[in-house]
C-alpha cells in the first residue's frame, strides 16, 4: 500500500538532512507506526507522504504510484489527522465539518462524528473556546469523516487526558477493525506497544530498527526473572531458563513469602535507548 | 456547486464574526456616503472642489475596491495562523480551484463595491457603460491585493502592515496628474495608475479605451506573476 524507498529529505535553508535514506513499506490492512523522539523526522514522512512537502529524493509510493504523481483523487483516498490542532476557530465544530463535508465524495454525518468524540454537546461552540483536547478529538474525526483507505495520524494521543487517549485509541482500533490501513507516529511506547503491528524506531532521521513490538522488546530481554521477599532489602535475580528445576529459586520461595517478582522483559523504552542511545522524551 | 455554497456561507460568517473584517466592510459603505454627501456640501461652500471631484472619485472608487481584497487577504491570513491551509492542501480539490475561488469572491464584492461607488456619489458619472467597464477594471485590483497581502505577509500584523503599504502606493499614481510630461508614464508600473487614467479619459477625453487596455493588459500580466508566487510559497502541489 505504501513504499517508501531511500527517502531522503532536506529543509530548504537549512544544511541538516532531516531525513536520512529511509525504507520501510505498509501492507495494506496494517497499523505502522513510527516510534521516536522529538525532532526525528515523524511528521516530516508523513507529510512527504500527503504532499505537503515537496522536493524528496528517492521513492514515496501509495498504492504503486509515486506520491508527486498524484492529483487531487489521492485525498479521497486518505485521511490525516494533524499533529496540532487546526480549524477555523470562529466557526463552530459543526460548521467546521460541514465545511469540509461539502468537497468529498462521500462522507459520514458530522453529528455522528462528534458523538463518537464526546462532542456532540459542543458541536455549536466555537473551535475558538474548545480545549486543546477537544480540537484534537475534532482533528480525529475530520481524518476519518470521509470514511478513508489509508489514516496518516501524527501522534493522535498527544495533549489528550487517559480517558480520551483511550476513546481515541479505541477508534483507532475500531478502524483497524474496518481493515483500513493506518500510519501513526508517536513518542509513547504504550500507543506504539498497544496499537501498532509494526513498528519502526525513528532517530535523527533514520530508522534504526523495525519490527513487530514483541520481537523489538524480546531482542532486548535478559531472560531473567527477579524476586524480591518480604523483610529483605536483597533482590534475587534467576535465568528463566529451566527455572522449574533451578534448586535455589524453589527454596527461596519456600522459605520465605515473595513481595514481587517479574520476569525482566524489556519495555520498548528500554530498547529504543538501547538501539538507537537516546530516550523518547 | 454545494462546494462553492458552502465556501461562500463559511467565508461570509468569518466576516461577519471577526471586527477587523466588518470594519473593512462597513468602509466602503461609509466612503459612498461621505462622498455622496460631505463632498457636494464641501462644493457648495468651496465651488473650486468641483475641479477635483474626478480625482476623488477615481481614488474613491479605489479605495472601495480594495477592501474587498483585504478581507479576502485577511481570510487567507486566518487560514495561515490557524494551520488550516494545511487542511485544505489535502482535501481533494486542486489548487487553481481555491485561489480562483477566493479570487473570484473578492473581485466580485469588489465590482459591485466600485460600481456603486461611481453610480450612486452623484458626482463625476462618466455614465453607465463606462461605469461598468471602470468597475470591472477596478475589481481587478481585488484579487491583486488578495495575492499580494496573503502571500508576502506572514500573518494578521503583517497584513495590518502590507494594508497602510499598499493604501499609500495606491495614492501616488494620482501625482501623475500633476505631471505633465512623460515622465507621469513611470506611474504606470502601479496597474491603478491605468484605471485612473481611464476614469479621466472617461469623464474628459478620447483616449479611454487605449488607457483601459494597456491597463487590463497590466493587471492581468501582473496578477498572473503573482499566482504563480502565491502557489509556489502557499500552495505548494
Ligand atoms: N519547516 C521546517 N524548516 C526547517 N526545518 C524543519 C522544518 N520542520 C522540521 N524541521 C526539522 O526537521 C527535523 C525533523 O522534524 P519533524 O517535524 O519531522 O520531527 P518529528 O519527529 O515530527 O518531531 P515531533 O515529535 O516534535 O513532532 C527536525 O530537525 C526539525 O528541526
Ligand atoms: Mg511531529
Amino acid at each position: 500500500m505504501i513504499d517508501v524507498k531511500d527517502l531522503e529529505y532536506i529543509y530548504a535553508g537549512t544544511a541538516k538532512t532531516a531525513l536520512n535514506r529511509i525504507n520501510f513499506n505498509i501492507d495494506c490492512g496494517e497499523v505502522f507506526g513510527f516510534l521516536g523522539p522529538s525532532g526525528s523526522g515523524k511528521s516530516t514522512t508523513q507529510k512527504i507522504l500527503f504532499r505537503l512537502l515537496s522536493g524528496y529524493n528517492g521513492s514515496a509510493k501509495i498504492d504503486g504510484v509515486e506520491v508527486n504523481q498524484w492529483g487531487k483523487k489521492l485525498y479521497e483516498k486518505i485521511g490525516v489527522g494533524f499533529e496540532l490542532p487546526n480549524h477555523y476557530l470562529k466557526l463552530t465544530a459543526l460548521e467546521n465539518l460541514n465545511f469540509f463535508k461539502a468537497f468529498y465524495s462521500r462522507s459520514k454525518s458530522p453529528m455522528d462524528l462528534l458523538a463518537m468524540v464526546g462532542l456532540e454537546k459542543d458541536a455549536n461552540k466555537k473551535v475558538g473556546d474548545y480545549s486543546k483536547g477537544m480540537k484534537m478529538r475534532l482533528n480525529f474525526v475530520r481524518a476519518i469523516m470521509h470514511d478513508p483507505e489509508i489514516l496518516f495520524l501524527d501522534e493522535p494521543t498527544s495533549g489528550l487526558d487517559p480517558v480520551n487517549s483511550r476513546i481515541v485509541k479505541d477508534l483507532i482500533l475500531e478502524q483497524k477493525k474496518q481493515g483500513k490501513t493506518i500510519f501513526i507516529t508517536t513518542h509513547e511506547m504504550h500507543d506504539a506497544d498497544e496499537l501498532c503491528d509494526r513498528v519502526a524506531f525513528i532517530a535523527d532521521g533514520s530508522i534504526m530498527a523495525l519490527d513487530k513490538p514483541q520481537n523489538l522488546k524480546l531482542k532486548g530481554s535478559k531472560r531473567m526473572v527477579e524476586v524480591r521477599l518480604k523483610n529483605d532489602h536483597n533482590l534475587y535475580e534467576f535465568s528463566l531458563d529451566e527455572l522449574g528445576k533451578n534448586r535455589v529459586f524453589s527454596a527461596l520461595i519456600e522459605r520465605s513469602e515473595i513481595e514481587t517478582i517479574h520476569s525482566k522483559e524489556a519495555t520498548l523504552d528500554d530498547i529504543f535507548i538501547q538501539i538507537t542511545g537516546k530516550t523518547l522524551s | 456547486m454545494k462546494r462553492i455554497v458552502q465556501l461562500t456561507v463559511a467565508d461570509l460568517k468569518k466576516i461577519f464574526r471577526d471586527k477587523t473584517l466588518l470594519l473593512f466592510l462597513l468602509t466602503p459603505i461609509l466612503l459612498i456616503l461621505f462622498v455622496r454627501y460631505f463632498v457636494p456640501f464641501i462644493t457648495t461652500r468651496y465651488p473650486e472642489a468641483a475641479e477635483y471631484h474626478v480625482m476623488i472619485m477615481m481614488f474613491a472608487s479605489a479605495q472601495t475596491a480594495i477592501m474587498f481584497g483585504f478581507i479576502s487577504s485577511f481570510i487567507i491570513l486566518d487560514e495561515k495562523d490557524e494551520n488550516v491551509l494545511q487542511v485544505i492542501r489535502i482535501l481533494p480539490i486542486t489548487p487553481s480551484y481555491f485561489i480562483f475561488f477566493r479570487l473570484i469572491f473578492a473581485a466580485l464584492f469588489s465590482f459591485a463595491g466600485a460600481f456603486s461607488m461611481i453610480a450612486f456619489s452623484g458626482i463625476a458619472f462618466p455614465g453607465w457603460s463606462f461605469a461598468f467597464l471602470l468597475s470591472l477594471q477596478y475589481a481587478l485590483t481585488a484579487p491583486l491585493i488578495t495575492l499580494v497581502v496573503s502571500t508576502y505577509a506572514n500573518n494578521k500584523i503583517e497584513g495590518m502592515a502590507f494594508f497602510k503599504g499598499v493604501d499609500l502606493i495606491l495614492l501616488v499614481p494620482v501625482l501623475s496628474f500633476f505631471i505633465d510630461s512623460w515622465a507621469r508614464y513611470l506611474f504606470g508600473i502601479v496597474p491603478v495608475f491605468w484605471t485612473f487614467h481611464s476614469y479621466d479619459q472617461a469623464i474628459s477625453g478620447n483616449d479611454f479605451w487605449l488607457f483601459f487596455l494597456i491597463g487590463s493588459v497590466v493587471y492581468i500580466m501582473v496578477i498572473a506573476l503573482l499566482v504563480s508566487q502565491f502557489r509556489k510559497k502557499v500552495f505548494d502541489r
